[in-house]
């Protein structure tokens, strides 16, 4: 019993020595010049504090937005004492994986390892950017708030990386001036070691026309740390803040305690008429297609549709149609349909085209075309 | 024996102290006032001399159910300070959001100055976000800036994704604590030291050094991987640190927070070793093919002989080490004017710094500095 209890207490001692610190940058990408979206690069700095020891550090790419590589690609690396490590455009130049997102774990023995990144765009402007920490687990929570959070002149998309090894669901409320207001809410499934980005978070819920610059996230799971950021995004020159979640507390139970005002209908599901002619309308790279065929389809006038519109992969944007009464909204990945009705009249006669409005790949801004005849 | 047995009864004992001691702190950590401070904060109006810059602040409650009493404090360190440090108290309401655009001027009544906020509560349930920004030449461009809470100000912080030539980099440092501090900036690129700055910061102040490559006389280095490690004198002073390092082109910075270093090991005093250098067909040897080496500690000598021509050396400033324009073979059929007088030799001593250790130095022939350059190492 002893010599268990002596082994246990060296077990213990030995493991605060050696166990291995997972630094994540949670948001890392590589979208070169000449795609359709804007290019985008993640410059990342890894430093070794030590005076006297080396350190080996194994870099795991954790895509989860573009055209990912069907295994996690890794590096491996000893940083010598005081050195630090130049990985520009790391995504692309170290992962081999162009035209991507997502996240990288950084894992070592030890805790001398920092990790510091700037992603950034060089147009419409060479170049802005923000900074991106690397973020120990510690910085991961259940519930986190996002502040400091804006849109109308600005733009924001939230970001959420899982980097457990079981999936979750994690909810993000939107909230406006003093925390009375909830704008939407949008809950979202996340794989092991996997995350997501929803661009334009405003638009996401609905409530696009909304001017402000006090808005605030909570998100929260159903029990995994994630970590959670928003990039808040001024629309004039395009440059960036990270905003990294803070923990928040869990709200209690049962009813909001603050006035909240029933969200706008984002995701209508509104009674269809009798005669309602149901018609899926789906995205993915790179391609709308109507019920299941190509990126074009025939409406009658006077004819009542249901259009049911979801992404079969990353998120995407419809950019609506607001001739024929269709609103913006963003498909994202995993989410519900959206519906929306339409009943063309006389006047809409011809084709109406639209394309993808939310930055999803190399081959963003594909298009489709709803064409209304007599 | 003694080990074995001290050990299983040591660690219980000290599960048990542990556990006490969170349930006696538990109740009471509700009751501790935290302190956030946004270590950079700034309002330089449109149409003073210098690019109008502002921050932007929001103050949260994280609280379902209680409302938050918040007070702060502008300590500000540059530009036109008001004679007493500004403050105001408020309350938020559970889950609210408070806004101050351009807080030092519309809060604090201090235009064209710059400094750090505190924001000080019961709890810690407040949290603190910023941005500072730009209007010219285009707008906006900015930084995220967080509230950082105590345990993020250190003795050693290292500052990394340093640049220069295409960007250029401001450190800051700021001091939270009610006594002074003596802090030294290095600043370095791969394992070069490239220069250091030391500046004394009154209780509650602070500092930022603009272009601090060109400020330790490397103005026309360019990099992207430079680091500064920031140290205060004692190991029980502690300040926030940061850097914006900012695109040239377009005035976007990016807001770099300071994170925990270590402090340069130090050891025991090593003996004293003196090292000899020659001088000849534009190479220092040791020095320019290899390093000359040198142990952090001890005391070093280095003696510089000529095998042939006239040659400097640059001395390292960094060091301490004094350079000299007259080492001279003085041999016969010298072209490079020896000959007729006495070979003239150089040393001198010195001892490299624990904090040195590591790092590679550069230096050069004051004759040929373009062809003659070399490096020494501390170890």
């Amino acid at each position: 019993m002893k010599k268990l209890t002596l082994f246990l207490c060296a077990f213990v001692f030995l493991s605060a020595f050696l166990a291995g610190e997972t630094v994540t940058l949670p948001a890392v990408t590589s979208l070169p010049v000449g795609a359709a979206a804007s290019p985008f690069f993640s410059d990342v700095r890894v430093f070794n504090t030590s005076y006297t020891s080396s350190v080996s550090v194994t870099a795991v790419y954790r895509c989860f937005l573009g055209t990912c590589p069907s295994a996690a690609p890794q590096v491996a690396f000893a940083l010598a004492p005081r050195e630090s490590r130049a990985f520009d455009d790391m995504v692309f130049a170290a992962f081999n994986a162009p035209s991507s997102a997502g996240a990288v774990e950084f894992t070592s023995s030890g805790t001398s390892v920092r990790v510091t990144s700037r992603l950034y765009s060089t147009a419409p402007i060479p170049t802005v950017g923000m900074f991106i920490p690397g973020l120990r687990s510690s910085d991961a929570h259940t519930t986190a708030v996002l502040t400091s959070i804006a849109n109308g002149a600005f733009r924001t998309n939230i970001g959420l990386y899982n980097g457990n090894d079981v999936g979750t669901v994690a909810t993000i409320k939107l909230f406006n001036g003093s925390g009375s207001a909830l704008l939407g809410v949008q809950t979202v499934p996340l794989g092991p070691r996997s995350g997501t980005q929803i661009n334009r978070i405003f638009d996401a819920v609905g409530q696009g026309a909304v001017s402000t610059t006090n808005a605030y996230a909570v998100v929260e799971s159903d029990g995994a740390a994630l970590f959670t950021y928003a990039a808040v995004i001024d629309n004039a020159t395009t440059d960036p803040i990270f905003v990294p979640g803070a923990e928040d507390q869990r709200g209690p139970a049962g009813p909001v305690v603050t006035a909240t005002p029933a969200p706008p209908a984002a995701t209508p599901t509104p009674t269809p008429a009798p005669s309602a002619i149901t018609v899926t309308l789906t995205a993915q790279q790179f391609r709308w297609s109507f019920n299941g065929g190509g990126n074009t389809f025939t409406m009658q006038v006077g004819q009542t549709y249901e259009v049911h519109m979801r992404s079969l992969d990353v998120t995407h944007g419809f950019p609506g149609l607001p001739e024929l009464g269709m609103a913006q909204r963003a498909l994202l990945s995993g989410a519900a349909e959206i519906v929306q009705i339409v009943q063309p009249t006389a006047a809409q006669v011809g084709n109406h085209v639209f394309a993808c409005d939310i930055e999803c790949g190399v081959g963003h801004g594909f298009a489709g075309t709803i064409s209304v005849a007599q | 024996m003694q080990v074995r047995g001290t050990c299983p009864r040591d660690f219980s004992r000290g599960i048990l102290r542990a556990a006490a001691l969170a349930l006696l702190l538990a109740p009471s950590l509700s009751l501790f006032a935290e302190t956030l401070t946004i270590p950079a904060v700034t309002s330089l109006p449109v149409g003073t001399a210098a690019s109008p810059f502002f921050s932007d602040v929001r103050v949260f409650n994280t609280s379902y159910t209680s409302p938050a009493s918040v007070t702060a404090v502008y300590r500000c360190f540059l530009g036109t300070c008001p004679a007493v440090a500004p403050q105001v108290t408020f309350t938020l309401s559970p889950r609210e959001s408070r806004a101050f655009d351009d807080m030092v001027f519309a809060t604090f009544n201090a235009p064209s100055s710059a400094g750090a906020v505190e924001l000080t509560s019961s709890g810690s349930n407040i949290r603190v976000t910023s941005r500072l920004y730009s209007t010219v030449p285009m707008p906006t461009v900015g930084m995220f800036i967080p509230g950082l809470r105590n345990s993020e100000a250190h003795s050693v912080s290292v500052l990394t994704s340093l640049s220069n030539g295409a960007f250029r980099t401001n450190v800051g440092i700021y001091n939270g604590e009610d006594s002074g501090v003596v802090v030294t900036i290095r600043l370095f690129n791969g394992t070069t030291q490239l220069g250091s700055q030391a500046v004394t910061l009154g209780p509650h102040s602070g500092t930022q050094i603009n272009r601090i490559f060109d400020v330790v006389g490397q103005a026309g280095l360019t990099t992207t991987n430079a680091y500064a490690v920031v140290e205060t004198n004692s190991p029980n002073a502690e300040v926030f640190s940061y850097a914006a390092v900012i695109d040239n082109t377009t005035t976007d910075p990016i807001f770099v927070t300071g994170a925990e270093d270590e402090r340069a090991p130090i050891g025991p005093a090593p003996s004293a070793q003196t090292i000899n250098v020659s001088l000849s067909n534009y190479a220092f040897t040791p020095g320019s093919s290899n390093p000359i080496q040198v142990t952090a500690g001890a005391a070093t000598t280095l003696f510089f002989e000529s095998a042939a021509g006239s040659h400097g050396f640059s001395g390292i400033s960094q060091l301490g080490i004094a350079g000299s324009n007259n080492i001279s073979a003085g041999t016969d059929g010298d072209p490079y004017g020896g000959g007729g007088h006495a070979p003239t030799t150089y040393q001198v001593a010195f001892t490299a710094p624990a904090s040195a250790r590591g790092q590679t130095f550069e230096f050069w022939c004051t004759i040929h500095p373009t062809l003659m350059r070399g490096t020494l190492h501390v170890n």
